[in-house]
């Protein structure tokens, strides 16, 4: 399904060159793979003859409850690529569904390979997955330095205790779609129980894994996806990106099938200067592998229930199980731990 | 084969995924390899869920009483009889790995 109108390069030609100044000739207009809650088009242009490669990034036809709009997401890219975080360049943000129907963004277009299994199965990765680990530990450091709140950012909600707030907000969101799930109910009150404090609240991109960084040839080359960030506990991330799913089969390597968790935290320890408490990590694992859930159970209502017909979305509802197992696991490890 | 033979059904469309597999899918490639493949995965889950009914948590409940680890031991088979339908060889897959 696209969103875009047949006549989308012609209407963009002449809001880049307003917006951009100079003389603007759109070449190249074509959906990229992805993405099953945001478009991503790979946009080719010519600024007064100068080509320029691009990526236009607007919603897919219906998303889900915790992504933020193309106006925010983009406010966000732009706070993120000032503090150094490895994102594409920012080019312009066009709020006026005017010009194509919904809101959009453009920003640089990055080399690389976003697609986790694909990466997965380089037959290089044991050489080049241990220092990416690192270099995505100093990334969230990175991103973690900014303390909220921050100028330009005023919608994202700052809550004062940002687990309660997510087993607020996910209890919620379960309760939205009438579900019955006794493990996630179990989870949630687990977490509910255990919530840690947080002690410094930043900004976090809140799916930071693979599948969202663009990796080439090994190196980092951009940090993608930034629709679910947001105000919260650094360890978020730290726990999300450590959970099983992420792995993609490499299910010993817990760090994004990439290195050890011990690795990938002694290096985020070094890059923020900061101590990772374990017991709260796995936490903050166990509210990453709820988050998961919720939002599978969210991508099964847009085709069951949203009458968004599509295998992919209707798939990923069947993971829901894999990933109770693993909530299951993760609460035994929990309580061991106490 | 009565239409209403939930193993007959099972076996037809095991069949169906069988040459889905093996001869279709074969013959594609790029969007539609992996179309084709996510259809042959689908085909599987139903055939599993026909010979295995009664896994949806509205039609079985969970335990609501006892400590964590109670709790926790309770629902591991009802779980474990869901991913029989959906990903029977995930538990085997992930055995000895972290959480």
């Amino acid at each position: 399904m696209t969103t875009l109108p047949a006549d989308a390069a012609a209407r963009l030609a002449p809001w880049l060159a307003r917006t951009l100044g100079g003389a603007v000739t759109v070449t190249g207009l074509a959906r990229l793979g992805g993405g099953a809650i945001q478009e991503n088009w790979a946009l080719d242009v010519e600024v007064d003859g100068a080509p320029r490669a691009w990526v236009l990034r607007t919603d897919g036809a219906s998303g889900v409850a915790m992504s933020w709009g193309k106006v925010e997401e983009y406010r966000i890219l732009e706070t993120v690529h000032a503090a150094g975080v490895t994102v594409p360049t920012p080019v312009a943000l066009c709020p006026d569904p005017g010009v194509l129907g919904r809101p959009f963004y453009v920003m640089a277009r990055r080399p690389g390979e976003a697609r986790g299994r694909v990466l997965v199965r380089d037959p290089a990765i044991d050489r080049w997955g241990p220092p990416l680990a690192r270099r995505l530990a100093a990334e969230l450091a990175r991103l973690h330095g900014l303390a909220a709140p921050l100028d330009g950012l005023g919608f994202l909600p700052l809550p004062d205790a940002p687990a309660r707030y997510r087993v607020a907000e996910y209890r919620g969101q379960l309760a939205a779609m009438a579900v019955t799930n006794p493990v996630l109910a179990l989870a949630l009150d687990v977490l509910a129980e255990r919530a840690p404090a947080t002690p410094r609240r930043t900004l976090v991109h809140a799916d930071f894994r693979l599948g969202n960084l663009l990796v080439d040839q090994g190196e980092l080359s951009a940090v993608l996806d930034w629709e679910f960030a947001g105000y919260g506990d650094p360890l978020e991330d730290l726990g999300w990106f450590l959970g099983r799913y992420w792995r993609f089969g490499r299910w010993r390597l817990e760090a994004g099938g990439l290195a050890s968790k011990e690795a990938f935290v002694e290096a985020y320890e070094a890059a923020a200067a900061t101590t990772v408490a374990p017991d709260a990590l796995l936490y903050w694992q166990l509210m990453g592998t709820v988050r998961w859930a919720v939002i599978a159970l969210q991508q099964a209502a847009r085709h069951y229930v949203a009458g968004e017909p599509s295998l992919e979305l209707a798939l990923t509802g069947a993971v829901l199980p894999q990933l109770e197992w693993d909530v299951l696991d993760l609460i035994e490890a929990l309580d061991g731990d106490r | 084969m009565e239409i209403d033979d939930r193993a007959a059904m099972a076996a037809l469309l095991a069949t169906a995924r069988d040459v889905l597999h093996r001869r279709v899918r074969p013959a594609l490639d790029g969007d539609a390899a992996l179309d084709a493949a996510m259809i042959a995965n689908a085909l599987a889950l139903v055939v599993r869920a026909l010979e295995q009914p009664g896994t949806a948590w509205s039609r079985r409940g969970g335990a609501r009483t006892g400590s964590v680890a109670e709790r926790v031991r309770a629902l591991r088979p009802q779980v474990a009889a869901r991913l029989a339908v959906t990903n029977p060889t995930y538990p085997n897959e992930i055995a000895d790995s972290p959480p």
